[in-house]
């Protein structure tokens, strides 16, 4: 008996030295925990946002379109590559011609870069041009935590059934410059293309190139 | 030093040549630093001349303003890698640069990986055995690079380097010779001491590291920098716990993630907390990552 209990009080013992424990290497730099629900393959998280023009877009409005979303900051070097090379303009036209319905979404924190109200963000869309269908602004940044939104740009593709079909870079040439647009194989308009064709989406998640989303 | 009054010109006159020929000479040898945004850049060499056929090992210096960093290979969430073009004289190759190990650099919700303060980005260079001894050779590096705070600023110059060829062995350059050495003494190396096995389920990638020796495996920290981006999630809390041979880090994986490589590859470093100092060692590794 007394050697059943010393074995028992041994086993304790080892099961505790045994035990997984989680050791605390993490300092008070990880805190803030961001839930993410978009998910490729999966319906997109339906949202209600306010466009520069104080008109209401929800998600939801566009079923049966497809639909780009554009996470922007005007201001951000890499943002401003495909602005100034006109890149961007021009995938806008050419898709909105084909009913594709193009959103613009800003979640810089106000006070912070690339975030703009009022008149100041009427001059900047009219002064580089921009033909997106609307430039949503998300100052809470609740839109792109939603999406892990995480670099401007970050682009989101969004098919006619509402569900997300593509998330990640706009090209596969991650630089600032405005030369490497040429020659750069777009994954927005090759995703939009299969997609408008009925074809299969080969590239649906990418990594996004960019400076940080200013939440 | 005391002179003789007399001879006060000739020596103005000899120090006039002698400053003009330093002056010359350390225009020619070694270029100016750049100073550009938040940045400090300079081509480098470890060698104050080079040996024809000998490999000797230049390095791109950063000096980031304080809260201003670059990039690893691996940028993380945001920011770009620098990238150096070189030109250099016939017959002469450059290697890739050698990464020196990444900080994460936390941006709350973002985390990406890269270097603060001063730093050199080394790399190899191969002159061919043709090269004249006597001779004097030009290296050249565009180098570009986005520099982050909480805004990125991207940046480049064209950097150059003069080095004379010689006989005899190469001579360090005093002025850089030990940013190599403290390079080289924490550069990132492959250590067979260590077992790694790594598993990939639909949430989590597990990391195991062990000892192979039947040596006791006793660290305080172990973080995990990921070559490949988009598998983790960067900004996750890289979670340690202890088994029976080791230690295993879980890490979340990217909710939006891409389709896994076929093998992981990365940096792991280790900390111990010894009385007061910390020891920080680290190693590289290359494994098949097993999916579940």
């Amino acid at each position: 008996m007394k050697k059943f209990f010393g074995i028992a009080a041994l086993a304790a013992m080892l099961a505790l030295v045994f035990t997984v424990f989680v050791l605390s290497q993490d300092s008070k730099e990880e805190k803030v925990e961001v839930t993410i629900t978009a998910k490729i393959g999966q319906p997109a998280p339906n949202f209600k946002l306010s466009s520069a023009t104080g008109k209401e877009h929800s998600l939801s409005d566009y079923k049966g379109k497809w639909v780009v979303l554009e996470w922007i900051n005007l201001q951000c070097p890499f943002v401003l590559k495909h602005y100034n090379s006109k890149n961007m303009q021009t995938l806008q036209q050419t898709y909105t011609k084909k009913e594709v319905v193009w959103l613009s979404i800003c979640s810089s924190a106000p006070g912070k870069q690339g975030n703009f109200s009022g008149e100041e963000l009427t001059a900047k869309i009219k002064e580089v041009s921009s033909n997106s269908t609307a430039y949503l602004i998300d100052g809470d940044g609740k839109v792109g935590h939603t999406y892990g939104a995480k670099t401007t740009p970050h682009m989101f593709i969004v098919d006619p059934k509402g569900v997300l079909v593509y998330a990640g870079a706009i090209d596969d040439k991650s630089s600032t410059k405005i030369e490497d647009v040429k020659g750069a194989a777009n994954f927005v308009a090759a995703a939009l293309d299969a997609g408008l064709a009925n074809k299969e989406i080969k590239v649906s998640s990418t990594v996004s190139y960019g400076c940080s989303v200013k939440y | 030093m005391k002179l003789p009054s007399r001879k006060k010109n000739n020596v103005r006159l000899s120090m006039l040549y002698l400053l003009t020929a330093l002056f010359l000479s350390g225009n020619s040898v070694q270029a100016k630093p750049v100073q550009a945004g938040h940045v400090e850049v300079e081509l480098i060499s470890e060698n104050s001349s080079i040996a024809p056929g000998e490999p000797f090992w230049v390095a791109i210096r950063l000096r980031m303003d304080d809260d201003w960093h670059i990039n690893w290979s691996n940028p993380g969430d945001f920011g770009l890698a620098p990238t150096i073009v070189w030109q250099l004289p016939a017959g002469f190759t450059a290697g890739e640069i050698e990464w020196p190990v990444p900080e994460r650099l936390i941006f709350s919700p973002f985390v990406g990986y890269g270097y603060e303060g001063e730093k050199i980005l080394p790399v190899k260079i191969s002159p061919p055995k043709s090269v004249l001894s006597g001779s004097e050779i030009r290296i050249e590096a565009a180098a570009d690079w986005v520099v982050c705070g909480e805004v990125c600023i991207p940046g480049g110059a064209k950097l150059s380097l003069q080095l004379n060829v010689v006989e005899s062995s190469p001579l360090p350059d005093k002025n850089w010779a030990h940013f190599f050495d403290s390079f080289r003494k924490a550069a990132p190396q492959v250590d067979s001491s260590y077992r790694v096995i790594s598993k990939l389920t639909e949430n989590a990638l597990y990391i195991s590291v062990a000892r192979n020796s039947s040596d006791k495996m006793q660290i305080d920290s172990l973080i995990f920098y990921p070559e490949f981006n988009g598998l983790i999630k960067n900004a996750a809390s890289q979670k340690l716990s202890k088994d029976e041979s080791g230690y295993v880090l879980k890490i979340e994986r990217d909710p939006l993630g891409v389709s896994p490589p076929e093998r992981l590859k990365g940096i792991m470093v280790l900390r111990k907390n010894n009385d007061s100092k910390t020891i920080k060692t680290n190693f590289k590794f290359d494994v098949l990552l097993e999916k579940k």
